[in-house]
């Protein structure tokens, strides 16, 4: 085992990540190469070193579930707005029909008010009923 | 009640589930978020965040037993979201390995604990991250490249490069080499 492969390890080793087998190998080469016994040495105390940045972590559940809150709020919100423009695009559509519809309406097959009764209605020519009656 | 229990609690609308969960983690994703950005402000920001997208996609999620990769991943997300658009700083550039102050000037300011916060926050982003999962949130190789979606392999390659940057970089301080 070269010094350059064994020192690409060491991390690892020091992590307990090796597999047990390559572990053996670089703890062997470890015993014989001083070289690699420092390195492997400086590794280790920057674990130690790196431990001294200590951060805090403030509570923060509460703002959390607060923004949890507002955000379901902004979401019915949202669906909302979506729904009133979608009932004012209806709206207008109904209204753009009923103005279709209207003329139609104002523009009588027949005039207006000359047969308010079925009895008024005009003989039909060829009426089964007279046929009948004949 | 585990994870995935409490999550399918919370893809009813339970509140009160989903608050276990944010209290569970709110910790260890915090500590994960300020010594990513180096911005305590800005990691409580992106904590917040990675929870709402999940309580969000709470319907869609599929319990595979590993919201604490997800969450890890999420606040690692919006960390870098929030870096470039609201306050784009070096500390987040992906590849970038940000000058390093001098040690002695260091040491009459701040001390040992801010050489190391900033010789970690030093490290390129992608290997910064290994390190602080690995180093300080005590995950696994293997977990790790769960969360970042890396070989392993990666994984131990970007730590032993983070590793032998901040032993370059500390050894003004302690080394026994």
């Amino acid at each position: 085992m070269n010094c350059k492969l064994v020192q690409s390890r060491l991390t690892a080793l020091l992590d307990g990540e090796l597999p047990p087998n390559l572990a053996a190998d670089t703890e062997r080469h470890l015993t014989d190469c001083p070289d690699c016994t420092r390195t492997h040495a400086a590794l280790g105390a920057v674990r130690e070193l790196a431990s001294a940045w200590r951060v805090d972590a403030p509570d923060i559940s509460a703002r959390v579930m607060q923004a949890v809150v507002a955000d379901d709020q902004s979401v019915l919100l949202d669906e909302m707005r979506l729904l009133r423009m979608e009932l004012g695009a209806l709206r207008a559509e109904v209204a753009d029909l009923r103005r279709q519809l209207a003329p139609r309406a104002e523009t009588p097959w027949m005039p207006p008010g000359r047969f308010e009764n079925t009895k008024d209605y005009p003989p039909m020519e060829n009426d089964p009923w007279n046929l009948i009656r004949s | 009640m585990d994870d995935d229990g409490l999550m399918r609690q919370a893809a009813g609308g339970d509140t009160h589930a989903f608050g276990a969960l944010v209290r569970t983690y709110q910790a260890r994703l915090l500590r994960f978020a300020t010594r990513l950005t180096g911005d305590s402000d800005l990691a409580q920001d992106a904590v917040q965040e990675a929870f709402l997208r999940l309580w969000r996609g709470r319907a869609s999620y599929e319990p595979r037993g590993c919201l604490q990769a997800y969450l890890f991943r999420a606040v690692r997300s919006a960390c870098l979201d929030y870096a470039r658009t609201s306050r784009p700083t070096d500390a987040l550039d992906e590849n970038k390995e940000a000058d390093m102050p001098d040690p002695a000037a260091l040491a009459e300011s701040g001390g040992f604990a801010d050489a190391v916060r900033l010789a970690v926050l030093s490290l390129p982003e992608t290997q910064r991250a290994v390190f602080v999962l690995s180093e300080y949130e005590q995950l696994s190789y293997a977990e790790i490249a769960d969360v970042l979606d890396c070989p392993v392999g990666t994984v131990a390659s970007r730590k032993h490069q983070a590793a032998e940057t901040l032993r370059r970089k500390l050894y003004l301080w302690k080394d026994p080499a």
